[in-house]
């Protein structure tokens, strides 16, 4: 499974994880994920603000327009009570899929050919 | 400014939802772009080829547009039940012959209200909202034609040489009604249109229904006790109306692109302006069935025009409607 497949699944999540730090806008957003994953997620900022509105839509975020002292307008996001509780299942879910993965992983390494 | 501004544009364009949800997400994007690019500049490039660069991280507007259309221009079931749900409250009124129990209208019309002020202070109000407000404005619709009406009567009583009509405290009562009630129609339908007319058009489908009853029975000066015996009985044609009403809804909500809505919207004016002059009771001519079916059009076609009408706002994009 590609980097990319295995994001896609998992976006909701790791958006959700970010807000609940704090909440932000679009672009912060993009930054926050590569800077924090070291590079690794590049996210696609054409994806991201569709996967915003439809969670803004399911009521897990909610996005309000805020003033910031240079005089722009920017659209922060923050988690909701609803995002919380789907974080919390998904955080859960993660760790017992994380744990079954390594505890396979772990037995069988893969040793290099020659 | 021009790379974003064609991309913004081209955006929009391809979007194709009501103007304040595109108004809101062009906005956004804008904002990235400006972040973007500044970013990029802080980075040793030059600002065009940063606002190049930022566009070309941001993507195809055509793909972005589509994402964002699956986002928006679908509704769940919740919200289709919860728009359709008016109508089958009033549908059902017709089935159960509760159209003259006033506590029950009162009911209705205050649930109607309240359901409508939580959706529309809570913020950006919901797609199924529309429906509901489409109740709250006929009351002032009907306000305004029976006074109306009076304002006619006083001026026959007048000139039949009866003199003024200020024994009647209920013609007072209307004529001073009048303006009220045309100013919040007006209020409250040009900041409707101003966010969405196709979905303002859908709303006030219920309109020209109980107008064209108002006007019915002022024409022909039916008293009380024939507007019961009258509404009084299972109308299954009236209540036919309100559950098409639902059922068209429930389409709209579900459509994806916005032609189809208009299609959709089109056909329905016409179809309910031909059922409900039909669904009119005997000694309606054809004559009236003929002015209430233009009447139907008239009004479903009114929030296009005022949207036409109204002064673009200043920002990208904002000259499509």
């Amino acid at each position: 499974m590609s980097q990319q497949e295995m994001l896609k699944g998992n976006t909701e999540t790791l958006l959700l994880s970010l807000l609940l730090l704090e909440p932000m806008y679009g672009y912060q957003i993009v930054k926050e994920i590569n800077a924090r994953s070291s590079g690794y997620f590049d996210f696609k900022e054409g994806t991201l603000y569709p996967a915003l509105h439809r969670m803004e839509r399911e009521g897990l975020i909610e996005g309000r327009w805020q003033n910031t002292p240079g005089g722009m307008r920017r659209r922060y996001y923050y988690i909701t009570l609803k995002g919380r509780f789907v974080l919390s299942d998904r955080q859960a879910e993660w760790q017992r899929f994380s744990r079954a993965m390594n505890s396979v992983i772990a037995r069988s390494t893969v040793q290099p050919e020659g | 400014m021009g790379d974003f501004e064609s991309y913004l544009v081209a955006f929009r364009e391809r979007l194709g939802l009501g103007s304040a949800e595109s108004q809101e997400i062009v906005e956004e994007l804008e904002s990235h772009l400006n972040d973007k690019a500044r970013d990029l500049e802080g980075q040793g490039f030059d600002g065009q080829t940063a606002r190049i660069l930022a566009v070309r991280h941001l993507g195809d507007p055509s793909e972005m547009a589509r994402r964002m259309r699956l986002v928006y221009g679908y509704a769940g079931w919740t919200d289709v039940m919860l728009a359709a749900l008016p109508h089958l409250m009033v549908g059902s009124m017709f089935l159960l012959e509760f159209c003259c129990n006033y506590f029950i209208i009162a009911l209705f019309l205050g649930a109607i209200t309240a359901v409508t002020w939580y959706g529309w202070h809570k913020g950006s109000p919901s797609k199924w909202l529309y429906s509901w407000l489409g109740y709250v404005i006929v009351a002032p619709v009907v306000s305004f034609l029976i006074a109306i009406h009076a304002i006619g009567y006083g001026a026959w009583v007048m000139l039949t040489g009866k003199g003024l009509p200020v024994f009647d405290p209920m013609i007072i009562l209307l004529i001073c009604c009048a303006p009220f009630a045309m100013y919040s129609l007006l209020k409250l339908a040009r900041e409707m249109v101003r966010r969405d007319w196709l979905l303002v058009s859908f709303a006030a489908l219920p309109v020209p229904v109980f107008a064209s009853w108002v006007l019915f029975f002022h024409s022909y000066e039916i008293y009380m006790g024939i507007h019961v015996e009258m509404l009084g009985n299972v109308d299954y044609l009236d209540m036919g109306i309100f559950v098409g009403l639902a059922v068209i809804t429930g389409l709209y909500l579900k459509l994806g692109r916005r032609a189809l809505k208009v299609g959709l919207l089109l056909v329905s004016a016409v179809t309910l302006g031909i059922v409900t002059a039909i669904a009119m009771p005997p000694g309606f001519n054809l004559t009236n069935a003929a002015m209430v079916f233009l009447a139907y059009i008239g009004l479903i076609a009114l929030p296009v025009l005022w949207k036409l009408a109204m002064k673009p706002p200043k920002s990208l994009g904002s000259a499509t409607t």
